[in-house]
């Protein structure tokens, strides 16, 4: 008989009349890495926050290691060995990074009636060492880390507290391609028996699942509706158990060859940002996606906030061509239609705490109003919040709903129903599919192909090789903040030569 | 298998911007002392009046950074340094227990009054400054009914304290004192776990408790030690003016505008330099700047505090140059 580590049993967690969890039996044996496959909304993250003592459940009961476990808190868990790396950001940003890795732990480092400051980072340093991860910086305020840093800081903080289950939610999705690669390694480490860790594994990338995981539980409204060893399931047979239906097993483009129109749209001259970006030269067309893909740090997600005018010290010439319009900020880019989502939409896209009317009318706002003194509508207002939340199918309980509340993947329909719903020329997409499931990922790709078919520009920043080779026309690789090279559909989209030019 | 370090656009430099600040708060010193003709840096005007002055705001500052640091804008801290000093100076005069009555009963009253500010924001859910502008209203209101029933009683309205009870606030013990409580303060702000988790709940309360740092806990004993100092302020404070008249209308918010100033300038700098040692140089060089200003006989209550308003801003906006993070 396996060596079951967690148990689950009727394990329930309600909210009201939301059944977020309900009924869960579930059993994870030592070494295992468990991949819970669901759409946004299905109750992964949930029950994940229950093992973890971030919620407590409505019912049901928990076993680990053959024992009863009700963790009461997050340190609670911790001291179960339990540690989790939340799907949201998780770090405090005015505090550095060495105290954000043991906050709510500190006085573990007291020496007297003071933390050893010392002694914190010297365990910090022995915790990146110990399980071979990729150095971020330790100095400065953690709220100056790049999005991928922090994710990394914050496996640090889980592995801290020397895991035996470890709870990796959403993680891959803020990490490039090598780190990503540091993460496989790491996962292959930790539950080897030398080690005997095991992983519970929330992700929507489900090639990644299929490759790390060993088993896969899927959830549905709630439930769970299967779990097998992953040999035993097939793609298109997780998707359609987790979608409850049919999902096209080609969702990216299915032609091979470089098309779009010849007229340029936007001309970006020698762009660059100190310490950023240096000299990045491209044409973008109409109806062209204009791929960007680099290693960790490379720049790509500098890119996007340079081109809409968000960076300071910005040098180079960003021209909207067909107005030979020279475009300065962002007041520009909306004024020659064009839009920005960024990678980290809760920080930088979306206003968390307003309704999702509110989101989706804000950019919109020179649409909606009327009269010479341009008051707002709210009869435009409403029609055009309604329309996006109807187009991009936002699951909620009305346009007041509050932001904060919603799903990953609603929360990122909103995100882009609020730019799209407008006729634009251009878009900068810096990681759309960032945290979404199969049946949102394949919706806004879907969406992508109908702006390429209307002319639409698209300049799609990624960090899944696939996606960025699914889906571009050409590919703009980055190197060390550089452009070291542009590929094409027809010629170069081979996986092994992109990588040799990103290294 | 060896790995390199990542590479970020901004590279933290705490050393370099910590000498960096000092240096430029030497030279606007100095500028200041030279355009004095010499006047600014003598001896008996650091004695007598820059130092003792900036005793009281550096010191209000600490507390407040106890307090602000959670995320609580508390504006009743004036109100409370007004009751708190006068029922010490009621103690110690009227009621004849000296510096039992003058230095227990601030302590008493403002870690009560911070308390019930506290509650109501966290009980009542509303927002930290309203809570704050609503008891501060009733603080006021208390003192003025107290001095209203004291002068038909003892004939005065205000409570002076005897030369023997003024010790505290003369030149060199404020400053001794002040030192002491700036050492407190830095240890415990930076190097406990109080400080850590009062920053945390500051920084993001959703973070600090998914990491299980008990946020309701973390808050009442930052409040506590903010009490506690803006306690040792208003004993000060008191100590020095001899007597603190009571006010009405929020007018209390007058007595902390420098200690306001003196905050917003530790925080704005806080990403280089560590909020308290930020206090003591901000209440140094806002001293400095008034006491510049008088010398070159520049109008009290109007173009000085508009100058020292452009300096908190030319703070904030140096001090977020860099910083990729959310502004608070």
């Amino acid at each position: 008989m396996a060596d079951i580590v967690l148990k689950t049993e009727h394990l329930c967690k309600f909210f009201g009349a939301t059944k977020a969890n309900n009924d869960l039996n579930l059993e994870i044996p030592r070494g295992a890495v468990l991949g819970l496959a669901g759409e946004n909304g299905s109750g992964k993250s949930t029950l994940a926050s229950m093992i973890c003592g971030i919620q407590k459940p409505t019912s049901g009961k928990m076993y680990l290691n053959g024992q009863e476990y009700a963790p009461s808190n997050p340190v609670d868990a911790n001291e179960h060995h339990v540690a989790m790396v939340l799907q949201e950001l998780g770090v405090v940003g005015p505090l550095d990074p060495v105290t954000n890795m043991f906050l709510g732990r500190t006085g573990k480092f007291k020496s007297g009636p003071l933390v050893s400051l010392s002694g914190m980072k010297k365990e910090a340093e022995a915790t990146f060492e110990k399980w071979n991860l990729t150095k971020v910086p330790l100095t400065g305020v953690a709220g100056n880390m790049s999005i991928e840093n922090r994710k990394v800081l914050e496996l640090a903080r889980a592995l801290s507290i020397d895991p035996k289950f470890l709870i990796l939610d959403e993680i891959s999705q803020a990490l490039s391609h090598d780190n990503r690669k540091m993460l496989y390694k790491f996962i292959e480490h930790f539950t080897s028996p030398e080690v005997g860790g095991t992983i519970l594994m929330v992700t929507h990338d489900l090639e990644e699942m299929m490759e790390i995981c060993t088993h896969i539980s899927v959830l549905r409204d709630g439930q769970i509706i299967d779990t097998r060893p992953t040999s035993e399931y097939s793609m298109d047979e997780l998707k359609r158990l987790m979608i409850g239906r049919e999902v096209s097993g080609d969702y990216y483009r299915a032609d091979r060859e470089e098309m779009y129109q010849q007229d340029v749209v936007l001309k970006v001259e020698h762009l660059t940002v100190p310490g950023e970006l240096n000299d990045i030269s491209f044409d973008l067309h109409k109806g062209e996606i204009l791929g960007v893909c680099g290693l960790s740090d490379g720049g790509i997600h500098s890119v996007g906030p340079a081109l809409f005018g968000l960076s300071e010290h910005r040098k180079g010439n960003i021209i909207y061509v067909p107005a030979n319009r020279q475009l300065k900020g962002p007041k520009d880019m909306i004024q020659t239609n064009g839009a920005y989502l960024s990678k980290d939409r809760d920080a930088d896209g979306l206003m968390l705490d307003a309704s999702i009317g509110q989101n989706i009318s804000v950019p919109n706002v020179r649409l909606l109003t009327q009269g010479p003194l341009k008051f707002l509508s709210p009869a435009r207002v409403n029609k055009l919040a309604n329309k996006a939340s109807v187009d991009f199918e936002i699951k909620s309980s009305g346009l007041g709903q509050v932001v904060k509340s919603l799903s990953g993947g609603n929360k990122q329909k909103v995100n882009l129903s609020r730019w799209l719903v407008q006729d634009l020329e251009y878009v900068i997409l810096d990681c759309p599919t960032r945290g979404v499931d199969i049946g949102v990922k394949a919706y806004i790709y879907g969406v992508m192909k109908q702006m390429k078919e209307k002319g639409i520009a698209i300049i799609l920043i990624s960090d899944e090789l696939p996606e960025a080779m699914g889906m571009s026309d050409r590919l703009l690789v980055m190197k060390d903040h550089e452009m070291a090279g542009m590929l094409s559909r027809t010629t170069d989209f081979i996986e092994d030569k992109i990588i040799e030019v990103m290294l | 298998m060896t790995k390199t370090a990542t590479k970020q656009g901004f590279t933290s430099k705490p050393l370099f911007k910590q000498i960096l600040l000092l240096v430029l708060l030497i030279v606007l010193i100095v500028i200041m002392h030279l355009i004095t003709g010499g006047k600014m840096l003598s001896m008996k005007n650091i004695t007598k009046n820059i130092l003792p002055q900036a005793v009281f705001p550096t010191v209000v500052a600490w507390g407040m950074m106890f307090i602000f640091g959670t995320g609580l804008v508390d504006l009743s801290i004036g109100a409370q340094v007004i009751l708190g000093a006068n029922i010490g100076a009621i103690l110690a005069m009227d009621a004849g227990l000296g510096y039992v009555g003058l230095i227990i009963a601030p302590f008493i009253v403002i870690v009560i009054c911070e308390l019930m500010v506290v509650f109501c924001s966290e009980f009542l859910k509303i927002p930290g400054w309203i809570a704050g502008l609503g008891c501060g209203l009733i603080f006021e209101a208390i003192m003025v009914m107290w001095t209203q029933a004291r002068s038909k009683t003892a004939g005065s309205a205000v409570i002076t304290l005897g030369d023997d009870l003024r010790v505290l606030g003369r030149w060199p013990v404020n400053v001794i004192i002040m030192v002491v409580i700036f050492v407190i303060v830095y240890l415990i702000y930076n190097r406990t776990s109080i400080g850590i988790n009062l920053k945390a709940i500051g920084g993001d309360p959703g973070v600090s408790s998914a990491v299980g740092i008990n946020r309701r806990k973390a808050l009442i004993i930052a409040a506590i030690i903010g009490a506690v100092i803006v306690g040792a302020a208003a004993i000060l404070n008191i100590s020095k003016a001899g007597s603190i008249s009571a006010s009405s209308g929020l007018a209390s918010l007058s007595t902390i505008f420098k200690a306001l100033a003196v905050t917003l300038i530790a925080m704005s700098l806080n990403s280089w330099i560590s909020e308290p040692v930020g206090a003591l140089g901000a209440g140094i060089f806002v001293s400095s700047l008034f006491n510049f200003l008088t010398i070159m006989g520049v109008q009290a209550g109007t173009l000085q505090e508009v100058i020292l308003g452009a300096v908190v801003i030319i703070c904030g906006v140096l001090a977020r140059l860099n910083y990729k993070g959310v502004a608070k």
